[in-house]
């Protein structure tokens, strides 16, 4: 027989009560407090003492009774013994290590393969064990299924060697992401284990939890009950660390100089306050340079600007700092690539009767481009140019047949063409533009002549939609009434050309898109000149000739700042070469992936563009995150009960389960009744035997 | 005559101030008037000036209209000192009225200093058990009285009645001639007592004893054998009370007796007030005493004007 609740047996002890009322000496009676006895004399007092058991009878009785009802409340029940055994319990774990960049930092990588050795020898030979690791993403180390297929005596043998074997990566951390997934794939071991033999999942989290750790993915994750996390942190080893990190890529300022922008942040434990910085080449050497050191006093940070880089420069390094892993920052100083307008004119002076006088003045190039001008007259526009070198070909209405050939051929080849009329049109040149408008769009049908305005005409009927127009189509800029032409003239084309881009208040053209190949041609009715209109003059024309401009250059843009995990979409033609000279495969996505930091080469044929990659700013932040935040979030953290415990609550709910069957208690409330029952006839017999006779 | 006030149904009201304004209240007609006379703002009358007065105390103005030296008297403002000796011993702490002695006394102590202070007197008060416990200087000035109840409403120790130690500590404290109005039971051993009674006598303070005790202390009651208990010093004792009623009767007033006598020596008055008496009592004695004492002054000083002439 067992009992439920043994501790109940303490409450036969209440059988010692009857006796111990009757043999305590009772106190004589009629008691008083009396101010002061000083004026009274002892009388003497008679006691009788009553200390002897005359009922053992009912005495019994009442014991017997007392002992049965203890009896059920301990709640006795009858074990079998099949329900005396139970199965082996095991757990399964799933080692979650963080390869981020941060635990690259000394001596943090050594921390997190102990804390893995130890989670694997704490297990016991029930447990199922998988290491994963993660950064941006969550990939497995030894998988579940792989563990699964190996012999038990060699899971421990096989897990030890995967982690002596793992080593961090340069990536982003995404914690958030990485547990969710993590225990994801735990519910799924735990679901295929048999339920009497599975305890429950647990990630042994291993990580330093430094940097900005994101755990967005956790915010509206619905976190499955039967996983818990335990996290393990690695504390760092150095108290003293500085990181260098970049603010921004390689910018021109405005006096076009090339500069750096820095972040220098010292750690609050910092004992060092003093740094020195250092441009290294590419091969890691020192280049002289006169940067006097920076004073970062503990838990303080710092913007540095350095300008006047040195030339083979490709990073530059933080001394003084006693964990190098986070103190080397690189920079590609961007080679510009240069690139031709050409000035169509009829003369090769510059001034205001000029189209390019105003197109000269407009800043077209950029960071990576620089934009070179050079007006020619038709005459020495012979041969058309190769549309890489030149962008862009404005020309004016003097444009001769021979150079409206020309023309024609480079916009066929890919060029652009601005042709802008801006001569009236008289009988002396009316045939010989016409022949060259004929020769530049290929079509006979075009007609000319000089339009009849009586004060002036204005564009209207403009297509926003176009990516020239595009910019102004806010209703904030769509004003073009300010931009008065004085005179323009009336272009008549085929009707299988499309609608022109902005018409004039008469309806005749004001500018036309003729597509050619894979060139453009746009053509205006009238110069941009203060003789010709206020177009050059109003606010519209710099971002128009802008929009004309970028229009003709589709160039894939290189982000400013990449860092270690990021990808860059494969161009034609070029070839990715990682810093330690590797050429870069192309991912399924195609595009290359940047794994670690340094310096990238994109080869285009024998010219080679630089790319600098660092690590990201994220993993270089000193603060730590608190691991109760992941309880917050709504994840179950804490261990997992030890085997023996759930075989204790199993054995409970077994026992309980039998008390409940059998209900034994009852039947020792029966007895209970039937003693006091007895007692109570007992003791009236008695009583009324004792009362003397009336 | 005044109203009579149930001393049960007084000790129902919990607040001690409450209780003694109701005493104070019902019995009081207005301050009583001081029978000494000096500098005053209230003038009491004119005397004709005699050798020995003091001739900054003559009405020139008088003499201008009269030619003849008069003495202009003035009511003096009293400046007795009253002090309050409260036993709060554990004898103190019996009672068969449903309050005890300590109750009964702690009243009587408010409403006299209640009485007293209302006559601008200074007042002060001491309690005490088998030493003193709490000294409250006697003084007459805003918030005196509130300090004197906080001191009575302090809860007794209760330990034994030693009334030698109290008296010496007494002598000791009150330098300045003052009314010492005792309230104690008086249950202990007389032996020691006179020599310490003299001794403040000496230091020319009057002494008036206000003796509480209990109805059942007085006599014997009930006809079944009992234990008594001593209160103080816990002694059992079984007791026959038909048989020892007598004998109980003899020695009490045997001792009552013996302290009335060592009081008288000493010129002290003594009142025995029962714990079932309305308090207004103790203030009619208090009057009593003060008017003989008035009267025999003035007999003196009548006694030794005519041997003076």
């Amino acid at each position: 027989m067992s009992f439920l609740a043994p501790f109940y047996f303490l409450a036969a002890a209440a059988i010692a009560l009857p006796i111990l009322f009757h043999l305590i000496q009772r106190k004589p009676r009629g008691e008083q407090i009396f101010s002061s006895l000083m004026f009274l004399s002892p009388s003497p007092p008679k006691m009788v003492r009553r200390s002897r058991l005359d009922q053992w009878l009912l005495l019994l009785l009442r014991a017997l009774a007392l002992l049965a009802i203890a009896f059920a409340f301990m709640r006795p029940f009858f074990r079998s013994a099949d329900t005396m055994e139970s199965g082996a319990l095991g757990r399964q774990r799933l080692i979650l290590v963080d390869t981020s960049a941060s635990m690259q930092r000394t001596g943090v990588w050594e921390q997190a393969q102990t804390l893995v050795e130890t989670a694997i020898g704490e297990s016991t030979p029930q447990d199922l064990v998988a290491i994963y690791k993660f950064d941006s993403t969550l990939l497995p180390v030894v998988s579940f299924e792989a563990i699964q297929e190996t012999p038990p005596a060699e899971r421990p043998n096989l897990l030890r060697k995967a982690i002596a074997d793992l080593k961090p990566s340069w990536n982003v951390t995404d914690m958030g992401r990485g547990i969710a997934t993590a225990a994801e794939t735990l519910q799924a071991a735990v679901n295929g284990q048999n339920d009497e033999e599975s305890i429950g999942g647990e990630i042994i989290l291993i990580s330093d939890f430094a940097g900005a750790v994101n755990l967005s993915r956790l915010e509206d994750y619905d976190w499955p009950q039967s996983v818990r996390v335990v996290s393990r942190v690695i504390d760092s080893v150095t108290q003293s660390n500085a990181t260098l990190t970049p603010l921004a890529g390689l910018n021109n300022n405005e006096d076009n100089e090339i500069g750096l922008q820095l972040l220098l942040t010292n750690s609050p434990t910092s004992e060092v306050t003093q740094f020195q910085l250092q441009f290294l080449d590419s091969n890691a050497q020192v280049l002289p340079s006169n940067i006097t050191p920076y004073q970062v006093t503990a838990g303080e940070r710092r913007v540095i600007r350095l300008v006047d880089l040195p030339a083979q420069a490709t990073s530059i390094q933080l001394g003084g700092d006693s964990d190098p892993s986070d103190n080397r920052v690189y920079f590609a100083a961007p080679k510009k690539r240069p690139t031709f307008v050409w000035l169509l004119q009829e003369s090769t002076e510059s001034n205001e009767t000029q189209l390019g006088f105003f197109v000269e003045r407009i800043p077209l190039g950029s960071s990576t481009l620089e934009v070179l001008f050079k007006r020619i007259t038709s005459a020495d526009m012979t041969t058309p140019p190769d549309p890489k070198e030149v962008a862009l070909i404005i020309a004016d209405g003097s444009i001769e047949e021979n150079a409206a050939q020309a023309l024609r051929s480079y916009a066929d080849q890919g060029g652009k063409v601005v042709l802008a009329l801006d001569q009236p049109i008289t009988d002396s040149n009316k045939s010989r533009t016409e022949l060259a408008l004929k020769k530049i769009l290929a079509n006979d049908e075009i007609q000319l002549s000089e339009a009849a305005i009586r004060d002036y005409a204005m564009w209207s009927r403009i297509n926003f939609k176009h990516p020239i127009f595009a910019p102004f189509a806010d209703a904030r800029f769509n004003d073009f009434t300010k931009v008065r032409t004085w005179r323009h003239r009336n272009i008549t084309l085929p009707q299988s050309v499309d609608s022109p881009l902005a018409a004039y208040d008469d309806g005749t053209i004001a500018i036309q898109e003729i597509q050619t190949g894979d060139g453009r041609i746009w053509l205006l009715a009238s110069g941009w000149q203060p003789v010709e209109s206020q177009l050059a003059l109003s606010t519209k024309f710099v971002p128009l000739l802008l929009g004309i401009f970028k229009f003709s250059g589709e160039v894939v843009q290189i982000p400013a700042s990449l860092y270690a995990g990021d990808t860059l979409p494969v161009q034609p033609d070029t070839r990715c070469v990682s810093p330690d000279d590797n050429e870069i495969s192309p991912n399924n996505s195609q595009a290359w992936e940047l794994t670690k930091p340094g310096i990238y080469q994109l080869q285009v044929g024998a010219e080679s563009k630089p790319i600098a990659v660092n690590i990201a700013p994220r993993e270089l932040e000193l603060s730590k995150l608190d691991p109760d935040r992941l309880e917050q979030l709504g994840v179950t953290t804490g261990a997992l009960p030890t085997a023996e415990l759930v075989r204790d609550q199993q054995r409970l709910m077994r026992n309980t389960e039998l008390e409940k069957q059998q209900q034994v208690w009852r039947w020792c409330i029966l007895i209970a009744v039937i003693f006091i029952a007895v007692e109570t006839v007992w003791s009236s017999l008695s009583a009324t035997r004792s009362a003397p006779a009336t | 005559m005044t109203a009579q006030i149930d001393p049960l149904a007084l000790m129902r009201i919990k607040n001690l101030q409450l209780r003694a304004k109701a005493v104070v209240d019902g019995f009081y007609n207005g301050l009583h008037r001081s029978p000494l006379h000096g500098f005053s703002v209230e003038f009491s009358e004119y005397r004709p000036y005699t050798e020995g007065d003091d001739p900054r105390t003559i009405d020139w103005r008088l003499f201008a209209r009269t030619d003849r030296y008069y003495i202009k008297k003035f009511e003096d403002e009293t400046n007795r000192r009253c002090y309050l000796a409260v036993d709060q011993s554990k004898s103190m702490q019996y009672g068969s009225l449903g309050y005890t002695k300590c109750d009964y006394a702690r009243t009587l102590a408010a409403t006299l200093a209640y009485y007293f202070h209302l006559q601008r007197d200074a007042v002060g008060c001491l309690t005490f058990e088998s030493d003193l416990i709490e000294f409250v200087t006697a003084r007459h000035r805003p918030g005196q009285f509130q300090r004197l109840l906080a001191s009575l409403d302090n809860e007794p120790q209760g330990t034994a009645t030693n009334l030698v130690r109290p008296l010496e500590l007494l002598a000791e404290i009150l330098h300045h001639r003052g009314l010492l109005l005792l309230i104690s039971d008086f249950l202990v051993p007389l032996e020691n007592i006179e020599k310490r009674i003299a001794f403040l006598r000496a230091r020319r303070h009057e002494i008036m004893v206000f003796r509480i005790l209990d109805p059942s202390e007085i006599e014997l009651v009930g006809t079944d054998a009992i234990t008594m208990v001593d209160s103080e010093t816990g002694q059992r004792l079984y007791v026959d009370p038909t048989k020892e009623r007598e004998r109980y009767r003899e020695k009490f007033a045997s001792h009552e007796n013996q302290l009335q006598e060592l009081l008288g020596r000493n010129g002290i008055d003594y009142v025995r007030m029962l714990t079932n008496e309305p308090l207004q009592r103790a203030l009619f004695e208090i009057l009593n005493v003060q008017s003989r004492r008035t009267s025999s002054a003035r007999g003196a000083a009548a006694v030794s004007g005519r041997s003076r002439r």
